[in-house]
């Protein structure tokens, strides 16, 4: 589904991504873990089109979308979370909703033809008061977004970036400062979003976490990929041990 | 009673621009300085038609066109700043505006102004008497009014205030953040162009000294007093600044006295607003909520970009 080829990329003398190669199978759930400076987030700036790679290339669905600009890569179904929240925090909890399910909002259509635009923008009401149901944040349809709790806000940018219909969802860090419960809820989720058909790829430190939810796992440090392998090989694997403890 | 009406046009042409300025920068959160240059480019486009034979009708609509375009073109290079580097640029482009209408004398006699700018007339209906050149200027401000409301609350409207909050989240659900912006300018230029029509039509004599930077930091205060991010805001803002140094003409002091006075006036209010109210009379219901605010959103956005 997504296949990366060398892809490099460096901040003046910083090599933050070097080399990095990776394939994702469509439907899997994968973990890009490392230690923190490894360039994880920066290899997730570039499948989204954030940031432009030195060398090496992107297909995503046997197309080519290294150099894209964001809101294209994000058009063609690439979905992302971001490891800082970002929701729009003026803008209500549906609004946010509604900004993420692709529907008509050029000026002419969206400003002339009400009646057109008022369909669909029930139509879209419903399918987001729908995953909203899903994530349990229903009760705060009309809440701002800034005024949710730090938890709240990771659950509506999950299910704002589920509302974007994408099938690849690229996660940073989404259970990062959560209890117990919410974290046993995220991890609920992502398997629901695999059933329904999703391919998921997520930063995580939790390597419980990512252990039990993961299908494949990538191990990163100081920029290139050192393992690729199941929860399981990833343990045991002597590079990846090394990268976390210092060897 | 012309002197009422007098007082209502003006209401009418600062609520125009009031209302388009902050619908760049209170929905789409550029902070557009040319907006007065704008407004002057309306106003010579108009001018400089009617001057050769052009209908009024035809003229207005092309000070709308003219101003479009150059919104647009500004919004080009604009919109890929942020903070206060945009607002460098967009005042750097306001300067150049105004130094093309003082040095190119060939089209705008420079400094001299253009004189004898036909009063605004409709299918031979001339607008003569100031009011009824009031029903012309409400007119088009109720239209002003609508198309804006409609837009901020359109989808696209949503779009935009989006991306005001926070582009690179926009840009991840597939918004083409740089052609709402560009959009959001070339609107607001536009109906910045009407009201210079208007303003040239109604005063019929035009010079540069009209949309320099002192007109620009009235408009701002407008939209800063009315409320940011609020339509009827923004005509409420026109309407105080436009009514509240207007009791300064009865104390029959020296009109530079005034001058100066109304200046500081302008300043004084602007000052206590951002320190009391920072969010404005009518400032976007929302924002209002947001109990332990210390400073405007406004304000940081300004700083932070």
């Amino acid at each position: 589904m997504l296949k990366v080829v060398g892809l490099s990329k460096s901040f003046g003398g910083v090599k933050a991504v070097q080399n990095c190669k990776f394939e994702i199978e469509r439907g899997s759930i994968v973990g890009l873990i490392g230690p923190n400076g490894a360039g994880k987030t920066t290899v997730f700036n570039l499948i989204t089109g954030f940031l432009k790679p030195d060398r090496g290339n992107i297909i995503y669905r046997r197309k080519n979308i290294t150099n894209m600009p964001p809101h294209k890569i994000a058009q063609l179904g690439i979905g992302r979370t971001f490891q800082i929240i970002r929701l729009f925090p003026q803008l209500t909890v549906l609004e946010n909703m509604l900004l993420a399910i692709p529907s008509n909002d050029s000026l002419f259509t969206s400003a002339l033809q009400f009646r057109v635009v008022a369909k669909e923008q029930k139509e879209n009401i419903e399918k987001a008061m729908e995953l909203l149901k899903f994530v349990g944040l229903d009760i705060k349809v009309n809440a701002l977004a800034q005024n949710l709790s730090y938890g709240q806000q990771k659950l509506l940018e999950i299910a704002r970036v589920l509302a974007l219909d994408a099938d690849l969802l690229l996660l940073d860090e989404p259970a990062s400062g959560v209890n117990l419960t919410l974290l046993k809820k995220i991890a609920g989720l992502i398997k629901n979003m695999r059933k329904s058909g999703k391919t998921i790829l997520l930063i995580e430190h939790n390597m419980d976490f990512v252990m039990k939810i993961c299908d494949k796992v990538i191990a990163m440090d100081h920029g290139k990929e050192i393992a690729y392998g199941t929860p399981k090989q990833i343990q045991k694997n002597k590079l990846v041990l090394d990268a976390y403890l210092g060897g | 009673m012309s002197y009422f009406a007098n007082i209502l046009v003006f209401i009418c042409i600062y609520g125009i621009l009031a209302i388009s300025l902050n619908l760049t920068i209170g929905f789409a959160g550029i902070f557009n300085l040319t907006h007065a240059a704008f407004f002057g480019i309306g106003a010579y486009t108009s001018a400089l038609l009617t001057l050769t034979g052009v209908p009024f009708w035809l003229s207005f609509i092309c000070a709308f066109l003219i101003a479009a375009i150059f919104g647009f073109l500004i919004s080009l290079p604009a919109t890929r700043l942020k903070g206060i580097y945009l607002a460098i640029v967009t005042f750097g482009f306001a300067e150049i505006i105004i130094a093309v209408m003082k040095n190119w004398q060939g089209l705008t006699r420079g400094p001299l102004g253009l004189p004898g700018i036909p009063k605004a007339s409709l299918f031979g209906f001339k607008f003569a008497s100031t009011w009824e050149f009031f029903v012309l200027a409400a007119v088009v401000l109720i239209i002003t009014y609508v198309i804006i409301s409609k837009i901020v609350n359109s989808p696209f409207g949503r779009t935009m205030r989006a991306i005001r909050d926070d582009e690179i989240a926009a840009k991840a659900l597939g918004k083409n953040v740089m052609k709402y912006k560009s959009y959001a300018m070339l609107i607001g230029a536009g109906f910045a162009g009407i009201a210079g029509s208007l303003f040239a039509h109604y005063i019929t004599f035009i010079d540069p000294s009209s949309f320099t930077l002192t007109e620009l930091i009235l408009m701002l205060s407008m939209i800063v007093v009315g409320g940011i991010a609020s339509v009827p805001g923004a005509l409420l803002g026109a309407a105080i600044l436009v009514i509240l140094p207007e009791p300064l003409r009865f104390l029959y002091l020296p009109s530079s006295i005034v001058a100066a006075i109304r200046q500081m006036l302008f300043s004084g209010i602007l000052i206590a607003m951002l320190l009391f109210k920072p969010n404005g009379i009518l400032g976007e219901r929302r924002l209002l909520l947001k109990k332990n605010a210390k400073s405007s959103w406004f304000i940081k956005k300004l700083w932070r970009g």
